[in-house]
Protein backbone atom coordinates (compact mmCIF):
# COMPACT_ATOMS: atom_id res chain seq x y z
CA UNK A 1 0.00 0.00 0.00
CA UNK A 2 1.46 3.78 -0.84
CA UNK A 3 0.74 6.50 1.39
CA UNK A 4 0.14 9.64 -0.39
CA UNK A 5 2.40 12.25 1.78
CA UNK A 6 3.13 14.59 -0.66
CA UNK A 7 1.01 16.94 -2.65
CA UNK A 8 0.85 16.62 -6.63
CA UNK A 9 1.20 19.58 -8.86
CA UNK A 10 -1.68 20.79 -10.13
CA UNK A 11 -2.57 22.07 -13.50
CA UNK A 12 -1.88 25.64 -14.05
CA UNK A 13 -4.72 28.50 -14.76
CA UNK A 14 -3.24 30.76 -17.65
CA UNK A 15 -4.32 34.17 -18.34
CA UNK A 16 -3.04 35.24 -21.89
CA UNK A 17 -4.12 38.59 -22.44
CA UNK A 18 -2.16 39.44 -19.26
CA UNK A 19 0.78 37.21 -19.20
CA UNK A 20 -0.18 35.76 -15.77
CA UNK A 21 -0.71 32.31 -14.58
CA UNK A 22 -0.58 30.58 -11.65
CA UNK A 23 -0.78 26.89 -10.34
CA UNK A 24 0.21 24.40 -6.80
CA UNK A 25 3.57 22.80 -7.16
CA UNK A 26 6.04 21.64 -4.32
CA UNK A 27 3.18 22.00 -1.94
CA UNK A 28 2.77 25.79 -2.22
CA UNK A 29 1.13 28.35 -4.45
CA UNK A 30 3.78 28.95 -7.61
CA UNK A 31 2.62 32.33 -9.86
CA UNK A 32 4.31 33.85 -13.04
CA UNK A 33 3.94 37.51 -14.55
CA UNK A 34 5.54 37.48 -18.26
CA UNK A 35 4.67 38.73 -21.56
CA UNK A 36 1.43 37.75 -23.02
CA UNK A 37 3.05 35.78 -25.74
CA UNK A 38 5.31 33.71 -23.79
CA UNK A 39 3.16 32.65 -20.57
CA UNK A 40 2.10 29.38 -21.94
CA UNK A 41 5.40 28.24 -22.54
CA UNK A 42 6.69 29.84 -20.03
CA UNK A 43 3.98 28.45 -17.78
CA UNK A 44 4.89 24.68 -18.90
CA UNK A 45 8.86 25.52 -18.59
CA UNK A 46 8.28 26.35 -15.07
CA UNK A 47 6.01 23.42 -14.61
CA UNK A 48 8.95 21.10 -15.95
CA UNK A 49 11.72 22.50 -13.53
CA UNK A 50 9.51 22.68 -10.33
CA UNK A 51 8.86 19.08 -11.55
CA UNK A 52 12.86 18.17 -11.42
CA UNK A 53 13.03 19.87 -8.13
CA UNK A 54 10.34 18.08 -6.53
CA UNK A 55 11.76 15.04 -7.22
CA UNK A 56 15.22 15.87 -6.27
CA UNK A 57 14.77 17.95 -2.90
CA UNK A 58 11.36 16.84 -1.64
CA UNK A 59 11.22 15.67 1.89
CA UNK A 60 7.38 14.19 1.29
CA UNK A 61 8.31 11.30 -1.23
CA UNK A 62 10.46 8.18 -0.83
CA UNK A 63 12.06 8.34 -4.41
CA UNK A 64 13.08 11.65 -3.99
CA UNK A 65 17.14 12.34 -4.29
CA UNK A 66 17.01 13.78 -0.98
CA UNK A 67 15.11 10.85 0.89
CA UNK A 68 17.49 8.68 -0.57
CA UNK A 69 20.40 10.38 1.01
CA UNK A 70 18.50 11.07 4.00
CA UNK A 71 17.69 7.31 4.09
CA UNK A 72 21.57 6.34 3.74
CA UNK A 73 23.18 9.01 6.01
CA UNK A 74 26.48 8.24 6.93
CA UNK A 75 27.46 7.19 3.18
CA UNK A 76 27.70 9.35 0.01
CA UNK A 77 24.82 8.79 -2.16
CA UNK A 78 24.83 9.77 -5.97
CA UNK A 79 21.99 12.47 -6.73
CA UNK A 80 21.26 14.68 -9.20
CA UNK A 81 23.01 18.20 -10.42
CA UNK A 82 19.62 19.95 -8.65
CA UNK A 83 19.94 19.04 -5.28
CA UNK A 84 23.50 19.59 -5.33
CA UNK A 85 23.13 23.08 -6.28
CA UNK A 86 20.03 23.18 -3.82
CA UNK A 87 22.64 21.98 -1.20
CA UNK A 88 25.26 24.64 -2.03
CA UNK A 89 22.87 27.13 -1.61
CA UNK A 90 21.27 25.90 2.01
CA UNK A 91 24.84 25.34 3.53
CA UNK A 92 25.78 28.85 2.46
CA UNK A 93 22.56 30.09 3.83
CA UNK A 94 23.95 28.14 6.83
CA UNK A 95 27.27 29.54 6.93
CA UNK A 96 26.11 33.37 6.43
CA UNK A 97 24.04 33.07 9.24
CA UNK A 98 26.26 30.91 11.67
CA UNK A 99 23.14 28.09 11.76
CA UNK A 100 20.90 30.34 11.51
CA UNK A 101 19.51 28.85 8.69
CA UNK A 102 19.72 24.91 9.14
CA UNK A 103 18.91 22.56 6.44
CA UNK A 104 19.35 19.63 9.13
CA UNK A 105 16.22 20.42 11.00
CA UNK A 106 14.62 17.08 8.84
CA UNK A 107 13.83 14.84 12.12
CA UNK A 108 12.90 17.65 14.50
CA UNK A 109 10.06 18.22 12.11
CA UNK A 110 9.22 15.11 11.52
CA UNK A 111 9.40 14.29 15.60
CA UNK A 112 7.01 17.49 15.52
CA UNK A 113 4.83 16.04 12.91
CA UNK A 114 5.46 17.40 10.04
CA UNK A 115 6.05 14.16 8.11
CA UNK A 116 4.13 15.05 5.22
CA UNK A 117 3.25 17.58 3.11
CA UNK A 118 1.96 20.31 5.14
CA UNK A 119 -2.31 20.06 3.90
CA UNK A 120 -2.13 16.32 5.31
CA UNK A 121 -0.75 16.97 8.70
CA UNK A 122 -3.11 16.78 10.83
CA UNK A 123 -4.40 20.35 12.74
CA UNK A 124 -4.57 19.59 16.16
CA UNK A 125 -2.70 15.79 17.05
CA UNK A 126 -3.12 15.39 20.73
CA UNK A 127 -0.65 12.25 20.31
CA UNK A 128 1.78 12.96 23.02
CA UNK A 129 5.47 12.98 22.07
CA UNK A 130 9.17 13.48 23.28
CA UNK A 131 11.04 16.45 22.25
CA UNK A 132 12.46 16.39 19.33
CA UNK A 133 16.47 15.85 19.21
CA UNK A 134 18.63 15.32 16.31
CA UNK A 135 22.04 14.20 15.43
CA UNK A 136 24.73 15.83 13.01
CA UNK A 137 25.36 19.34 12.17
CA UNK A 138 25.09 21.18 8.91
CA UNK A 139 28.70 21.64 8.74
CA UNK A 140 29.46 17.56 8.63
CA UNK A 141 27.44 17.44 5.23
CA UNK A 142 29.63 16.63 2.59
CA UNK A 143 28.43 17.64 -1.20
CA UNK A 144 30.54 16.80 -4.29
CA UNK A 145 29.52 17.51 -7.62
CA UNK A 146 27.42 13.93 -8.36
CA UNK A 147 27.17 13.61 -4.67
CA UNK A 148 25.60 14.12 -1.07
CA UNK A 149 26.48 12.56 2.13
CA UNK A 150 24.46 13.14 5.64
CA UNK A 151 25.93 12.82 8.77
CA UNK A 152 24.56 9.50 10.24
CA UNK A 153 21.85 10.51 13.18
CA UNK A 154 20.52 13.48 11.22
CA UNK A 155 18.02 14.32 7.95
CA UNK A 156 18.01 16.89 5.32
CA UNK A 157 15.06 18.94 4.59
CA UNK A 158 15.55 22.26 2.68
CA UNK A 159 12.18 23.79 3.70
CA UNK A 160 14.02 27.04 4.33
CA UNK A 161 15.86 27.66 1.23
CA UNK A 162 14.39 25.56 -1.11
CA UNK A 163 11.58 26.93 -2.63
CA UNK A 164 13.64 30.46 -2.92
CA UNK A 165 15.99 28.21 -5.13
CA UNK A 166 12.79 27.16 -6.97
CA UNK A 167 11.99 30.56 -7.73
CA UNK A 168 15.73 31.69 -8.81
CA UNK A 169 15.87 28.32 -11.08
CA UNK A 170 12.30 28.93 -12.68
CA UNK A 171 12.81 32.37 -13.39
CA UNK A 172 16.55 32.15 -14.49
CA UNK A 173 15.26 29.45 -16.77
CA UNK A 174 12.72 31.28 -18.55
CA UNK A 175 14.53 34.66 -19.39
CA UNK A 176 17.51 32.48 -20.57
CA UNK A 177 15.62 29.79 -22.99
CA UNK A 178 12.14 32.30 -23.79
CA UNK A 179 14.61 35.89 -23.44
CA UNK A 180 11.74 37.45 -21.67
CA UNK A 181 11.34 39.36 -18.40
CA UNK A 182 9.64 37.50 -15.68
CA UNK A 183 8.57 37.46 -12.52
CA UNK A 184 8.85 33.61 -10.55
CA UNK A 185 6.44 33.21 -7.51
CA UNK A 186 7.28 29.65 -5.36
CA UNK A 187 5.55 30.02 -2.03
CA UNK A 188 5.90 33.94 -1.34
CA UNK A 189 9.68 33.52 -2.46
CA UNK A 190 9.77 35.73 -5.73
CA UNK A 191 12.50 36.08 -8.38
CA UNK A 192 12.91 38.64 -11.09
CA UNK A 193 14.57 38.35 -14.20
CA UNK A 194 14.86 39.22 -17.75
CA UNK A 195 17.65 39.38 -20.61
CA UNK A 196 20.63 41.20 -20.16
CA UNK A 197 19.37 42.15 -16.95
CA UNK A 198 16.89 44.54 -17.77
CA UNK A 199 15.14 46.30 -14.64
CA UNK A 200 11.59 45.52 -14.44
CA UNK A 201 8.43 47.30 -12.63
CA UNK A 202 6.43 44.18 -10.95
CA UNK A 203 4.45 45.20 -7.96
CA UNK A 204 4.03 42.18 -5.15
CA UNK A 205 1.55 42.42 -2.50
CA UNK A 206 3.42 41.67 1.31
CA UNK A 207 1.01 40.11 3.82
CA UNK A 208 1.30 37.42 6.66
CA UNK A 209 -0.39 34.36 4.80
CA UNK A 210 -2.30 33.76 1.82
CA UNK A 211 -5.38 32.60 4.24
CA UNK A 212 -4.59 36.12 5.77
CA UNK A 213 -5.06 38.25 2.52
CA UNK A 214 -8.01 36.01 1.57
CA UNK A 215 -9.44 37.16 4.79
CA UNK A 216 -9.10 41.12 4.31
CA UNK A 217 -5.82 41.02 6.48
CA UNK A 218 -3.45 44.03 5.39
CA UNK A 219 -1.10 43.75 2.35
CA UNK A 220 1.22 46.56 1.46
CA UNK A 221 2.10 46.99 -2.39
CA UNK A 222 6.10 47.22 -3.35
CA UNK A 223 7.73 47.35 -6.41
CA UNK A 224 10.51 45.28 -7.57
CA UNK A 225 12.54 46.06 -9.98
CA UNK A 226 15.11 42.68 -10.06
CA UNK A 227 16.28 40.41 -7.65
CA UNK A 228 14.15 38.73 -5.20
CA UNK A 229 12.13 39.45 -2.48
CA UNK A 230 10.92 36.99 0.12
CA UNK A 231 8.67 36.85 3.03
CA UNK A 232 9.24 34.57 5.97
CA UNK A 233 5.81 34.37 8.58
CA UNK A 234 4.96 32.37 12.12
CA UNK A 235 1.56 32.60 10.40
CA UNK A 236 1.92 30.28 8.26
CA UNK A 237 2.46 26.43 8.66
CA UNK A 238 1.13 25.93 12.09
CA UNK A 239 0.01 22.80 13.73
CA UNK A 240 -0.48 21.67 17.11
CA UNK A 241 1.27 18.52 17.74
CA UNK A 242 0.58 16.80 22.01
CA UNK A 243 -0.21 20.27 22.94
CA UNK A 244 2.72 22.08 21.43
CA UNK A 245 1.90 24.48 19.47
CA UNK A 246 4.35 24.45 15.77
CA UNK A 247 5.14 26.14 13.25
CA UNK A 248 7.75 25.38 10.63
CA UNK A 249 9.98 28.31 11.53
CA UNK A 250 12.19 26.31 13.87
CA UNK A 251 15.31 27.60 16.23
CA UNK A 252 18.04 25.03 15.43
CA UNK A 253 19.57 26.49 18.98
CA UNK A 254 16.51 25.06 20.88
CA UNK A 255 14.55 22.58 18.21
CA UNK A 256 12.02 24.14 18.96
CA UNK A 257 9.27 26.80 16.92
CA UNK A 258 10.65 29.98 16.97
CA UNK A 259 9.68 32.73 19.43
CA UNK A 260 10.52 36.20 19.27
CA UNK A 261 8.81 39.63 18.79
CA UNK A 262 8.08 39.25 14.75
CA UNK A 263 4.93 37.97 13.45
CA UNK A 264 6.49 38.25 9.66
CA UNK A 265 9.59 39.81 8.05
CA UNK A 266 10.12 40.28 4.42
CA UNK A 267 13.67 41.12 2.75
CA UNK A 268 14.92 42.02 -0.65
CA UNK A 269 18.17 40.18 -1.72
CA UNK A 270 19.91 39.95 -4.98
CA UNK A 271 18.28 36.44 -5.20
CA UNK A 272 15.47 35.04 -3.95
CA UNK A 273 17.46 32.84 -1.94
CA UNK A 274 19.46 35.82 -0.62
CA UNK A 275 16.11 37.27 0.36
CA UNK A 276 14.65 34.07 1.94
CA UNK A 277 17.86 33.53 4.16
CA UNK A 278 17.44 37.16 5.40
CA UNK A 279 13.73 36.89 6.33
CA UNK A 280 14.14 33.56 7.54
CA UNK A 281 17.29 34.21 9.68
CA UNK A 282 15.25 37.12 11.05
CA UNK A 283 12.32 35.17 12.72
CA UNK A 284 14.93 33.06 14.13
CA UNK A 285 17.04 35.46 15.83
CA UNK A 286 14.10 37.48 17.13
CA UNK A 287 14.89 41.07 19.04
CA UNK A 288 18.79 40.74 17.44
CA UNK A 289 17.45 40.94 13.80
CA UNK A 290 16.97 44.46 13.35
CA UNK A 291 20.52 45.24 13.75
CA UNK A 292 21.93 41.92 12.15
CA UNK A 293 20.08 42.73 9.29
CA UNK A 294 21.11 46.90 9.27
CA UNK A 295 24.66 45.28 9.71
CA UNK A 296 24.58 44.07 6.57
CA UNK A 297 22.41 46.53 4.80
CA UNK A 298 19.59 44.14 4.09
CA UNK A 299 16.51 46.30 2.76
CA UNK A 300 13.90 44.47 5.27
CA UNK A 301 10.34 45.00 7.10
CA UNK A 302 9.49 43.46 10.32
CA UNK A 303 5.99 42.95 11.30
CA UNK A 304 5.63 42.35 15.42
CA UNK A 305 2.69 40.43 16.82
CA UNK A 306 1.36 43.62 17.68
CA UNK A 307 1.16 44.47 13.61
CA UNK A 308 3.71 47.34 14.74
CA UNK A 309 6.21 47.16 11.19
CA UNK A 310 9.51 48.05 11.54
CA UNK A 311 11.99 49.10 8.11
CA UNK A 312 15.69 48.97 7.93
CA UNK A 313 17.17 51.97 6.32
CA UNK A 314 17.77 50.05 3.36
CA UNK A 315 14.36 49.17 2.92
CA UNK A 316 13.12 52.87 3.59
CA UNK A 317 15.89 54.23 1.07
CA UNK A 318 15.05 51.55 -1.60
CA UNK A 319 11.73 53.61 -1.82
CA UNK A 320 10.15 50.32 -3.17
CA UNK A 321 6.85 50.70 -0.60
CA UNK A 322 4.27 52.07 -2.51
CA UNK A 323 2.76 54.53 0.08
CA UNK A 324 -0.90 54.07 0.33
CA UNK B 1 -65.98 -66.04 18.15
CA UNK B 2 -66.62 -62.72 19.40
CA UNK B 3 -64.80 -59.82 17.59
CA UNK B 4 -62.75 -57.72 20.70
CA UNK B 5 -63.54 -54.89 18.51
CA UNK B 6 -66.84 -53.81 17.00
CA UNK B 7 -66.01 -52.92 13.18
CA UNK B 8 -66.90 -49.21 14.08
CA UNK B 9 -64.43 -49.59 16.75
CA UNK B 10 -61.83 -51.24 14.53
CA UNK B 11 -61.91 -48.60 11.76
CA UNK B 12 -61.46 -45.95 14.23
CA UNK B 13 -58.71 -47.63 15.68
CA UNK B 14 -57.27 -48.21 12.15
CA UNK B 15 -57.60 -44.42 11.28
CA UNK B 16 -55.77 -43.38 14.71
CA UNK B 17 -52.95 -45.93 14.29
CA UNK B 18 -52.75 -44.55 10.87
CA UNK B 19 -52.57 -40.82 12.21
CA UNK B 20 -50.05 -41.60 15.13
CA UNK B 21 -47.95 -43.85 12.15
CA UNK B 22 -48.10 -40.52 10.05
CA UNK B 23 -47.59 -37.82 12.96
CA UNK B 24 -44.58 -40.29 13.94
CA UNK B 25 -43.22 -40.35 10.90
CA UNK B 26 -43.48 -36.83 10.35
CA UNK B 27 -42.06 -35.90 13.65
CA UNK B 28 -39.16 -38.33 12.77
CA UNK B 29 -38.29 -36.73 9.49
CA UNK B 30 -38.51 -33.31 11.03
CA UNK B 31 -36.83 -34.36 14.19
CA UNK B 32 -34.01 -35.40 11.65
CA UNK B 33 -33.94 -32.37 9.52
CA UNK B 34 -33.21 -30.21 12.91
CA UNK B 35 -30.78 -32.05 14.23
CA UNK B 36 -28.89 -32.40 10.48
CA UNK B 37 -29.36 -28.61 10.80
CA UNK B 38 -28.30 -27.87 14.22
CA UNK B 39 -25.23 -29.85 13.54
CA UNK B 40 -24.41 -28.48 10.53
CA UNK B 41 -24.32 -25.01 12.34
CA UNK B 42 -22.23 -26.32 14.93
CA UNK B 43 -19.60 -27.63 12.26
CA UNK B 44 -19.58 -24.41 10.09
CA UNK B 45 -19.34 -22.24 13.26
CA UNK B 46 -16.23 -24.55 14.61
CA UNK B 47 -14.83 -24.18 11.32
CA UNK B 48 -14.69 -20.50 11.56
CA UNK B 49 -13.68 -20.17 14.78
CA UNK B 50 -10.43 -22.18 13.79
CA UNK B 51 -10.19 -19.87 10.58
CA UNK B 52 -10.62 -17.14 12.63
CA UNK B 53 -7.93 -18.02 15.34
CA UNK B 54 -5.33 -19.67 12.24
CA UNK B 55 -6.12 -16.22 10.98
CA UNK B 56 -5.26 -14.29 13.99
CA UNK B 57 -2.27 -16.27 14.50
CA UNK B 58 -1.10 -15.94 10.72
CA UNK B 59 -1.34 -12.04 10.91
CA UNK B 60 0.53 -12.23 14.33
CA UNK B 61 3.53 -14.17 13.09
CA UNK B 62 3.51 -11.65 10.16
CA UNK B 63 3.50 -8.64 11.91
CA UNK B 64 6.14 -10.17 13.94
CA UNK B 65 7.93 -10.53 10.98
CA UNK B 66 7.73 -7.12 9.57
CA UNK B 67 8.47 -6.00 12.23
CA UNK B 68 11.89 -7.94 12.55
CA UNK B 69 12.62 -6.72 9.00
CA UNK B 70 11.55 -3.00 9.78
CA UNK B 71 14.28 -3.40 12.64
CA UNK B 72 16.83 -5.11 10.41
CA UNK B 73 16.53 -2.30 7.40
CA UNK B 74 17.00 0.34 10.24
CA UNK B 75 19.73 -0.88 11.06
CA UNK B 76 20.88 -1.78 7.63
CA UNK B 77 19.77 0.45 5.09
CA UNK B 78 19.90 -0.08 2.11
CA UNK B 79 19.77 2.36 -0.99
CA UNK B 80 17.81 1.75 -4.11
CA UNK B 81 18.83 3.58 -7.44
CA UNK B 82 16.26 3.93 -10.07
CA UNK B 83 17.06 4.75 -13.54
CA UNK B 84 15.38 7.99 -14.32
CA UNK B 85 15.23 9.50 -17.60
CA UNK B 86 18.53 12.00 -17.55
CA UNK B 87 16.76 14.70 -19.55
CA UNK B 88 16.48 17.84 -18.23
CA UNK B 89 15.27 21.08 -18.82
CA UNK B 90 17.16 23.05 -16.29
CA UNK B 91 20.85 23.71 -18.62
CA UNK B 92 23.78 23.33 -16.13
CA UNK B 93 24.68 27.08 -16.81
CA UNK B 94 21.87 28.25 -15.43
CA UNK B 95 21.83 25.51 -12.08
CA UNK B 96 25.57 27.17 -11.40
CA UNK B 97 24.05 30.48 -11.75
CA UNK B 98 21.32 30.00 -9.19
CA UNK B 99 23.97 27.99 -7.07
CA UNK B 100 27.20 29.82 -7.61
CA UNK B 101 28.83 30.73 -4.86
CA UNK B 102 27.06 34.58 -3.11
CA UNK B 103 23.66 32.93 -4.23
CA UNK B 104 22.71 33.20 -0.34
CA UNK B 105 24.62 35.96 0.51
CA UNK B 106 21.66 38.69 1.96
CA UNK B 107 23.08 42.96 1.99
CA UNK B 108 22.37 45.10 -0.08
CA UNK B 109 26.13 46.19 -0.59
CA UNK B 110 27.66 43.20 -0.07
CA UNK B 111 27.26 42.36 -3.28
CA UNK B 112 27.20 43.97 -6.61
CA UNK B 113 23.64 42.59 -7.98
CA UNK B 114 22.20 43.00 -4.22
CA UNK B 115 23.48 46.56 -4.33
CA UNK B 116 21.50 47.03 -7.83
CA UNK B 117 18.87 45.39 -6.24
CA UNK B 118 17.93 47.92 -4.01
CA UNK B 119 19.26 50.85 -6.31
CA UNK B 120 17.38 49.14 -9.31
CA UNK B 121 14.85 49.15 -6.74
CA UNK B 122 14.61 52.97 -6.61
CA UNK B 123 14.57 53.37 -10.21
CA UNK B 124 11.94 51.18 -10.37
CA UNK B 125 9.46 53.23 -8.58
CA UNK B 126 10.80 56.44 -10.03
CA UNK B 127 10.57 54.80 -13.65
CA UNK B 128 7.04 53.35 -12.67
CA UNK B 129 6.17 57.49 -12.15
CA UNK B 130 7.47 58.13 -15.02
CA UNK B 131 6.20 55.57 -17.05
CA UNK B 132 2.66 56.54 -15.93
CA UNK B 133 3.45 59.55 -17.99
CA UNK B 134 5.09 58.20 -20.96
CA UNK B 135 2.90 55.52 -21.52
CA UNK B 136 -0.37 57.54 -21.04
CA UNK B 137 0.61 58.46 -24.93
CA UNK B 138 -2.52 57.88 -26.67
CA UNK B 139 -2.34 56.09 -29.96
CA UNK B 140 -5.92 56.19 -31.13
CA UNK B 141 -5.70 53.07 -33.99
CA UNK B 142 -4.46 50.86 -31.06
CA UNK B 143 -7.34 48.69 -28.34
CA UNK B 144 -7.10 49.38 -24.97
CA UNK B 145 -4.61 47.29 -23.55
CA UNK B 146 -6.12 44.52 -20.94
CA UNK B 147 -6.12 45.33 -17.00
CA UNK B 148 -3.14 44.00 -15.51
CA UNK B 149 -3.16 41.01 -13.39
CA UNK B 150 -3.76 41.41 -9.67
CA UNK B 151 -0.17 41.36 -8.09
CA UNK B 152 1.28 38.15 -7.12
CA UNK B 153 1.45 37.69 -3.17
CA UNK B 154 4.91 37.30 -0.71
CA UNK B 155 3.41 35.80 1.96
CA UNK B 156 4.87 33.23 4.74
CA UNK B 157 4.22 29.91 3.17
Amino acid sequence: MTTLTHEPATTATVDRESGASSWRALGTYVMLRTTPDAVQAATELAATVLDEVDVACSRFRDDSDLMRANAAAGTAVEVSRVLVGALRVALEAAAETDGLVDPLLGDVLRSAGYDRTFSLVPANDPTPTALPVRGGSWRQVVVTDTSVTVPPGAALDLGATGKAFAADLVALCIADTLDVPVLACVGGDIRLASPGDEPQDQPVLVGHSIADLEAGGPGTLVHLASGGLATSSVSARRWSRGGRQWHHLVDPRTNLPATGPWRTVTALGHTSAAANVASTASIVLGDAAYDWLVERQVAARLVDHDGTVTHTPAWTTSGIEENS
Amino acid sequence: MRALLSTGQRDRSRVVLTVLSGTLAAATVAGTGVATAFAAQETARSNADKARVKAASDAAAAKKQHDALVKWAKKNPVVVTKERKHKTVIKHVTLTLASSPGASTVGGGSTSSSSSSSSSSSSSSSSSSSSTTTRKKPVASRPAPPPPPPPPPSTGS
